[in-house]
């Protein structure tokens, strides 16, 4: 069995264009949240976080026009470059893989008054794939996967596994998704939104911030030539409520499932114990309650909590990776981050929650992400 | 320990008509409506679910077909974590979001509704079928432009070689405007076979495309 290396990353969020803008942001605990009038997305203002549409464009037209590509599809296009910039992969090779990570893709092409010149097709997540493998001359046909709010996650656990059985060589994995009217008044009708921005873990949450955003992250059976500080996937696993599509269960039951089953699975590639928990952390109340009990069900009540959505929102198919990309510069850098948002507990059970930039030796992560579906999947990864 | 991997039960459903192991089952007209066929198969199972009337159409879909196979998910000493989902299709879920996109798109009739958003996620079919069954293993969605037989057997077999999951629900399930189609199977090692019967289908790629697709 081979070991997957995660050997190169980007970020685009409303935080920056690549990973080191959104780290330098997020060390110095500034959110990319804002309260945003766009009656395009929604009639009433809503606090969001929103990828800079002036800049986009201008980073979109040193690849391609930007009036031929959907919003959706110029952030894949840019993180997909930035991050192969940063490594030696050969990408016209049938070694490499993209798998696309996404919830709704481009479901704004539903609406018939946006992008009049964009084929209708390009809805199917499928063809929006395609779109992205012609761009680069992708050889083999892109993975799409759409599992709610865990994609992001489940995208680099099936990533490193097919590495781990020498299917592939290097994976590339991006995960996507924009703000638009269909997701904002979905979360609307469930009256999920907060009036503010998200205070994930403390008493006084009331509700997410969406977000848009793109991550992508490159998975290798090589490592990076720099001898420290490389980062490899320990182990990862998938579980299922089975209790509710619309809710996280009580008990925590799913979350405890995938993170037992991942611990299990890392034990020969661990060294000591998890140096923290990049939570999912939506700062809905049923959410952070249930992962709170999760984690005090697994014994992982003292370790460090650190949650990122009070910086860049629920950015749905893409937290996942997006939240694993920084845990790893967390690790690699010896900084915890701030979960922005928190002040006092408001969870039932105890937990440990940073809350201001803390520098601290770190080797290892645990990233865990739960969505509608009663989904919930769990993967360790560390420095070696 | 060598595992033999086997497909031990199958079921498509087209056209309003239910085949298990390629033989049908049930059936009604081409012409009628899908929430009739739906419902007949639903009384066709003997089903008591209530919960299923509320769900969208490619649940329905997909519920009813994993029922047809439920038999094979109460195998003895096999635990709710160790059986796992992987679906496909082509369309996501665009049938339901269609549905809710007309929900939004007039300031003047303006009505989304939280039980008809939640259906605009492909893994919701999965979700349901494992409340139903109570599985609680992995479950994965994937969308592709057909049914992917290579990838899907790698993610199947990895499932059961090296993530202890034991008994793998597998396919397609698709419903968009009317059109549909549904075809499942399950997949575990042959010591998992209940019955010892005649014909062994091995889990092989070309059988797994002949048997969803063919």
């Amino acid at each position: 069995m081979k070991n997957a290396y995660f050997i190169a990353d980007n970020i685009i969020s409303s935080l920056g264009f690549n990973t080191a803008e959104n780290i330098a942001a997020i060390e110095k605990q500034i959110s990319g949240i804002t309260l945003i009038y766009n009656v395009q997305l929604s009639a009433q203002s809503f606090y969001g976080s929103q990828v800079n549409s002036e800049r986009l464009k201008n980073e979109f037209q040193k690849h391609a026009d930007p009036n031929e590509f959907t919003r959706f599809e110029q952030f894949c296009i840019i993180s997909i470059s930035d991050a192969l910039k940063n490594s030696k992969i050969d990408i016209t090779n049938r070694n490499t893989l993209l798998i696309l990570s996404t919830t709704k893709g481009n479901i704004e092409l539903l609406n018939e008054n946006r992008l009049p010149e964009i084929s209708r097709e390009r809805v199917f997540l499928w063809k929006t794939a395609e779109e992205i493998q012609n761009y680069f001359k992708l050889k083999n046909t892109p993975l799409v996967l759409s599992n709610a709010c865990i994609s992001g996650v489940v995208a680099i656990i099936t990533a490193a596994r097919l590495i781990e059985r020498e299917k592939y060589k290097n994976v590339i994995v991006c995960g996507a998704d924009i703000l638009t009217k269909f997701v904002i008044s979905g979360f609307q009708s469930f009256l999920a939104l907060s009036s503010l921005p998200c205070k994930p873990f403390d008493k006084n949450r009331n509700g997410l911030n969406l977000g848009e955003g793109c991550g992508t992250v490159i998975l290798s059976s090589e490592p990076n030539q720099c001898p420290v500080n490389n980062i490899v996937y320990c182990g990862g696993s998938i579980s299922n409520d089975a209790s509710h599509i619309s809710g996280p269960s009580r008990t925590g039951e799913g979350l405890y499932l995938a993170m037992k089953k991942t611990a299990e699975q890392s034990r020969k590639k661990l060294k000591d114990e998890i140096g923290f928990i990049s939570v999912h952390g939506t700062a809905t109340p049923f959410n952070d309650e249930m992962e709170a009990i999760a984690f005090k069900k697994m014994g992982y009540s003292q370790i460090p909590l650190v949650g990122l959505k009070g910086y860049f929102g629920h950015t749905l198919g893409a937290a996942g990776v997006i939240e694993t990309i920084a845990a790893m510069h967390s690790l690699k850098r010896g900084i915890l981050h701030a979960t922005v948002g928190f002040e006092n507990s408001g969870v039932s059970v105890p937990i440990n929650v940073i809350s201001k930039t803390t520098e601290k030796e770190i080797n290892s992560c645990l990233k865990v992400a739960s969505g509608f579906g009663g989904c919930n999947a769990a993967a360790i990864f560390a420095k070696i | 320990m060598t595992k033999q991997l086997i497909i031990s039960k199958y079921c498509k459903i087209i056209d309003n008509m239910i085949f298990v192991n390629g033989k049908l089952v049930f059936s009604l007209k081409k012409n009628i409506q899908f929430s009739t066929f739906v419902k007949a198969a639903y009384r066709y199972n003997n089903m008591t679910y209530p919960k299923f009337f509320k769900m969208d159409n490619l649940s329905k879909l997909g519920l009813i077909t994993a029922e047809f196979l439920s038999d094979e998910f109460k195998t003895k000493n096999v635990l709710g974590e160790e059986i796992g989902i992987i679906l496909s299709n082509s369309t996501s879920s665009l049938d339901t979001d269609n549905n809710y996109q007309k929900t939004i798109s007039n300031n003047s009739d303006y009505f989304p509704s939280p039980s008809l958003f939640v259906y605009t996620l492909p893994n919701i079919v999965t979700g349901e079928i494992c409340i139903k069954h109570k599985i609680l293993g992995e479950s994965v969605f994937f969308v592709s432009k057909s049914f992917d037989a290579g990838y899907i057997h790698t993610l199947v077999s990895d499932l059961i070689l090296n993530q202890g999951i034991k008994i793998v629900l597998a396919g397609w399930v698709e419903y968009l405007d009317n059109e549909y189609v549904s075809s499942l199977c399950i997949v575990k090692n042959i010591s998992e076979k209940a019955e010892i019967t005649k014909e062994i289908i091995n889990f092989t790629i070309e059988n797994l495309k002949k048997i969803i697709t063919g």
